[in-house]
């Protein structure tokens, strides 16, 4: 392994080498190695002569000399979009992983009451103790149940051995649910490949718990930079759900403000964005604020409370009860709007252009 | 007991959505005033004349925030061009400082604005929509039903009058009081509110009476309305609304004070004042020519209904007061021994009940009752803090 010495950049350069060749000062143009360094710390300001020098430095020190020349460089191929038809591609085996509750119907728009769809990433986002993983937790449990067949892993990334004990007094959920423990890869190393494995296409259903937590520990105990672990983490959970048909639902934090903290590029490549939230009377609800397989679902809001058992328990009346008023406010709309033709067809003359009057004819250019 | 039918409530459906107000929303510049605005009752709308009403006129001053007496000066004396340059002086100063849109009120039959508001200030929901809301309240309280509907096509106000089939007896009331509470779904033009209902049932010698609407013989004024205003249309209002109203079912419908209310008027003494204002208007209502039969009823009043008064004002004399010399402020200090629910009894029970006693203008006595009941929730009752004095 190199030594990590020298100023800011050049340990940097060298942890890279330690990191990403194993140590061995590597070959190859040293334009292309500086691409690939520079994916990886894209503001760490490190110039072509200064990664050179660094480069010849470690040769020096190892005492080898390495072939920089650019030996069949490929040529660069003119880019080509490829168009495809959606009948001829191949995808995995989607399944629909019902609960049998009525949070079902949120998950997706499926003719016989929904379910969650294999191949679909889920963020759940919600402030700290609103119950963003007992929930996640008994879908889990209520999937298990209804389909004993399905493979769902809950992989933590907080709670130790202990910690799972007193979380299993509170939610016996948990006790029905695999559980992999991230804990205890996080001294041995392994963290990379406990995460690798999981999302390897084993499990049906798999419940991230949490996003954050993971990029922090991917951060401390790798040194990666936050773009480097959300970037891999994020296409881990793409990866699993596009090409081996998992459902991955990816709990993650919120800011004090309320808002969703996290990339943008993982916001939009997810099929739905389920909110856990208290209302202003500090009653719990579950909301979709998106979700591409289930449009009907989003912007409802599904109360739910915690029974003796401690055992999610949706409010389904108040839930129906909702919908009815949503008519009554629907049809309430149309007829204010009936009524604001109404006073239009009283009082207000269109001019002979059809433009109403609120609404001027655009100026045309001269 | 009245009930409104099933068919009675289809029609009045349609009449209903046929008188509901035009509305709609337009900037506050796009209203104009010419000098002969007030006088020939006009305006225009983005370049439209439009008729307008003196209402209208008095709306737009307050949205303009323009002093009402003034704006009354103005519309009494048609003082056209100053009032005009004012108005559109001030609608320019509101424009460019937040008062963007105005809410245009028209009343479709009449063709004519009736009312202005901003936007926001307007959570008024279609009668339609209401009687829907209705329905459904009816549907989750069987007991419920529709007793009146009041509707004032000018004003555009409706009130739905609900009745809750529960008779609510007080163990201080009488052993023969029976109360039904409601609540009335009450239409303003710019808003949607309840307000609490209740009718009260007396079943002496068999008879049972309605008192009409209202808390006390169809007072609307008292202070048991318990009022609760939509604030929108939205599934959340909605939601409230009927949460409210899941509320006051909780509780039969009886508003918090009444029976606090009426506890005080059991226990509270009526004072020489008070039963002296029932006992003349009473007595002024007596409903006979003859001189000597009507100092007969009026007699009969005194001794059968109001006892406590001339009983009062004997115990004045005997110790040594001259009755006729005492102030206001000394006959409310003085007890008698009729109590504050005793003279509203008689009151309701004159403005109610064949008593043998020709009566006139009957609904003035159950007024008045409400107006007596109503002080043990206002001021007080003018006895109802004396024991305080022996602290």
């Amino acid at each position: 392994m190199v030594e990590i010495t020298g100023g800011k950049k050049e340990r940097l350069i060298r942890g890279w080498i330690n990191d990403e060749h194993e140590g061995q000062p590597p070959g190859g143009s040293v334009k292309v190695l500086l691409q690939d360094f520079m994916t990886i710390y894209p503001e760490s300001g490190v110039s072509y002569s200064s990664f050179n020098g660094v480069l010849k430095k470690v040769e020096t020190e190892a005492g080898i000399e390495t072939d920089h020349s650019v030996v069949d460089e490929p040529q660069v191929r003119p880019f080509e979009f490829e168009v495809v038809k959606v009948e001829d591609m191949e995808f995995p085996n989607f399944g629909l992983f019902t609960t049998g509750k009525k949070i079902d119907e949120l998950f997706s728009d499926h003719e016989k009451g929904g379910g969650i769809y294999g191949g679909t990433v889920n963020i759940v986002i919600g402030e700290s103790g609103v119950g963003k993983s007992t929930v996640m937790l008994d879908t889990l449990s209520a999937i298990r149940a209804q389909n004993p067949d399905a493979k769902v892993l809950y992989v933590s990334s907080e709670m130790t051995r202990n910690d799972i004990l007193f979380y299993y007094k509170k939610t016996p959920a948990i006790g029905k649910v695999p559980t992999l423990l991230l804990m205890n890869y996080v001294s041995d190393g392994n963290l990379v490949k406990a995460l690798e494995q999981a999302f390897s296409g084993e499990h049906d259903i798999i419940l991230l718990d949490s996003y954050q937590d993971v990029i922090v520990k991917l951060k401390e105990v790798q040194g990666w930079r936050s773009t480097r672990a959300e970037s891999w983490l994020t296409a881990l959970m793409i990866d699993a759900a596009e090409k081996k048909g998992c459902a991955v639902l990816a709990i993650q934090h919120m800011t004090k403000g309320g808002t969703y903290v996290g990339s943008t590029y993982l916001k939009h490549a997810t099929q739905a964005m389920v909110e856990i939230r208290f209302d202003i009377s500090g009653h719990r609800y579950v909301e979709f604020s998106k979700n591409r397989r289930g449009g009907s679902g989003v912007g409802k809001r599904l109360y739910y409370s915690l029974d003796d058992n401690g055992d999610v328990v949706y409010d389904t009346r108040r839930f129906e009860d909702t919908e009815s008023m949503r008519v009554i406010e629907d049809r309430e709309t149309d007829r204010r709007q009936d009524l604001n033709a109404k006073f239009e067809e009283l009082f207000i003359k269109k001019p002979a252009d059809g433009h109403s009057v609120e609404e001027p004819a655009p100026v045309e250019n001269k | 007991m009245r009930q409104v039918s099933t068919d009675q409530l289809t029609r009045l459906r349609a009449e209903l959505a046929a008188a509901e107000h035009a509305t709609k929303v337009v900037p506050l510049a796009h209203l104009t005033l010419d000098e002969q605005s007030l006088s020939k009752g006009r305006i225009q709308v983005a370049g439209n004349e439009v008729k307008a009403s003196p209402e209208f006129f008095s709306s737009l001053g307050r949205l303009l925030k323009l002093n009402s007496a003034l704006t009354k000066e103005f519309l009494k004396n048609e003082d056209g061009k100053i009032a005009t340059s004012l108005i559109n002086g001030l609608k320019e100063y509101r424009s460019s400082h937040g008062k963007g849109d105005v809410m245009l009120i028209a009343n479709p039959q009449s063709r004519e604005l009736v009312d202005i508001c901003e936007p926001k200030r307007y959570s008024r929901m279609t009668n339609e929509s209401v009687l829907d809301l209705t329905e459904r309240i009816l549907t989750e309280s069987p007991k419920m039903l529709i007793e009146t509907i009041d509707f004032n096509q000018g004003g555009g106000r409706l009130a739905i009058n609900l009745l809750n089939g529960n008779e609510i007896g007080f163990p201080k009331a009488g052993k023969d009081e029976y109360f039904k509470f409601g609540f009335s779904i009450v239409q303003t033009r710019k808003g949607t509110h309840t307000e609490m209902y209740n009718q009260r049932l007396v079943c002496s010698n068999g008879m049972r009476a309605s008192l009409g609407s209202g808390a006390i013989g169809g007072n609307s004024s008292l202070n048991f309305t318990e009022s609760f205003k939509l604030q929108g249309t939205g599934v959340e209002e909605i939601r409230n609304f009927l949460n409210h109203v899941e509320e006051m079912k909780k509780h039969d419908f009886v508003p918090g004070a009444f029976q606090t209310t009426l506890n005080q008027a059991v226990d509270t003494r009526a004072s020489i004042a008070e039963v002296e204002r029932a006992l003349h208007l009473a007595q002024g209502r007596v409903d006979e020519q003859d001189q000597a039969l009507r100092k007969q009823f009026s007699d009969a009043i005194g001794y059968k209904y109001f006892d406590g008064y001339a009983d009062a004002l004997a115990r004045v004399v005997k110790k040594g007061y001259d009755p006729a010399r005492l102030g206001d402020k000394q006959r409310a200090f003085i007890r008698t021994g009729q109590s504050v629910w005793d003279v509203v009894n008689s009151l309701t029970y004159l403005g109610s009940n064949n008593s043998g006693i020709p009566i006139k203008q009957k609904h003035e006595l159950k007024f008045e009752a409400g107006q007596l009941f109503a002080k043990g929730c206002n001021g007080g009752y003018d006895l109802q803090f004396a024991q305080l004095a022996a602290l």
